[in-house]
């Protein structure tokens, strides 16, 4: 198995979202968000479609989460219907602080399917709290996904470098 | 062509209590994957496991409280999850494992973030099945999910493996691959 780069992004300062286009393919993507900071504490990040590189914003996006925390036992974080995949647990901007993490993108080009989603990433929250979102995601509509959008639920990204990559042999 | 690279692989050829795994972080990539298969203890125990502990530019092992670390543990005795962890401890990470004779393969992958930026604390997120001991001698499947940071804006340049005991860990191969941008 090889991954090749298809995009990336690196934000180097204050920008309000990342897009990432290339699911041209019906291939497995892999996509890492490295040293994710928002701007505004305790953003989180999120995600979107996007369809013709245009961005989907209805409420087809549902979510199971298990977050694991170093202050208490793991718990559950499920939406359905939302208009974006949550991601994250308000990440922090102080000394140290940011969000790291691996999304492998399923069926994104295939319109005759959902696209999935699954996340497995780690942080420190606006409170220094260290947080493990690890989960699946799906988008409840039949379309062909060319990108994802990142974008921080407040303020804008300070800096991080969003890469995608295609899984291929 | 590939952008993950292959960086080092290391087999244990003498059993030893610790393997170090060195000068495999550096400038060249931001990203890392760790693969661990098919490690195997010297010696049985319940619980036997082995800790991740971070090696700085000068190839001394990290072993003070300033590791976070967490995960999820699922092992075939209850059917809950087990959180194991905390903040302030000396490992990243643990990956349960067991001796030969009991089956007790430990297998993970873990991907590693920022290791080498001075600037930055070292993040990872990790998950791991294989079979262990638990109660006694009782042979069981196990899995799990974690995530750690080590919390130093310092150089890190390498890993760690210490099994719990001072039993020796006698096999097990460690790939480590730089994930390539641009």
């Amino acid at each position: 198995m090889g991954l090749v780069q298809v995009a990336t992004n690196t934000v180097t300062s204050s920008t309000a979202y990342v897009d990432l286009i290339g699911t041209t393919t019906d291939d497995v993507y892999m996509i890492v968000v490295n040293g994710y900071i928002p701007t505004s504490d305790a953003a989180d990040l999120r995600a979107r479609v996007l369809e013709s590189s245009t961005l989907n914003t209805t409420a087809n996006y549902d979510r199971a989460f298990l977050s694991i925390r170093t202050d208490t036992t793991y718990s559950n974080q499920a939406n359905t219907n939302e208009t974006y995949y949550d991601l994250t647990t308000a990440v922090g901007n102080s000394t140290g602080e940011q969000m790291n993490g691996i999304i492998y993108l399923y069926n994104a080009n295939d319109s005759n399917q959902y696209t999935y989603l699954t996340a497995e990433n780690v942080q420190l929250s606006h409170t220094a709290l260290t947080i493990g979102n690890q989960g699946a995601a799906v988008f409840t509509s039949n379309s062909q996904v060319n990108g994802l959008r990142f974008y921080p639920n407040s303020g804008t990204i300070a800096s991080g470098t969003f890469t995608m990559y295609k899984l291929s042999s | 062509m590939s952008n993950l690279i292959l960086i080092d692989e290391t087999t244990v050829g003498t059993p030893a209590n610790r393997i170090n795994i060195t000068n495999v972080f550096s400038a060249d990539y931001d990203t890392y994957c760790i693969q661990v298969t098919d490690t195997l203890a010297g010696t049985q125990r319940e619980n036997n496991s082995m800790d991740m502990q971070l090696i700085n530019s000068s190839d001394s092992v990290v072993t003070d409280t300033t590791y976070d670390s967490e995960m999820l543990f699922a092992r075939n005795f209850s059917g809950t999850y087990l959180n194991i962890g905390g903040a302030g401890r000396n490992e990243i990470a643990i990956l349960y494992h067991d001796n030969g004779s009991q089956n007790g393969n430990g297998n993970m992958i873990m991907w590693v973030f920022n290791p080498f930026q001075s600037d930055t604390y070292t993040f990872q997120v990790q998950q791991s099945s294989g079979r262990m001991s638990y109660p006694s001698t009782t042979e069981i499947p196990h899995m799990s999910k974690g995530i750690g940071i080590l919390r130093q804006q310092s150089s890190i340049t390498g890993y760690s493996f210490i099994n719990r005991d001072n039993y020796n860990i006698n096999t097990g191969t460690f790939r480590t691959y730089g994930l390539k941008v641009g």
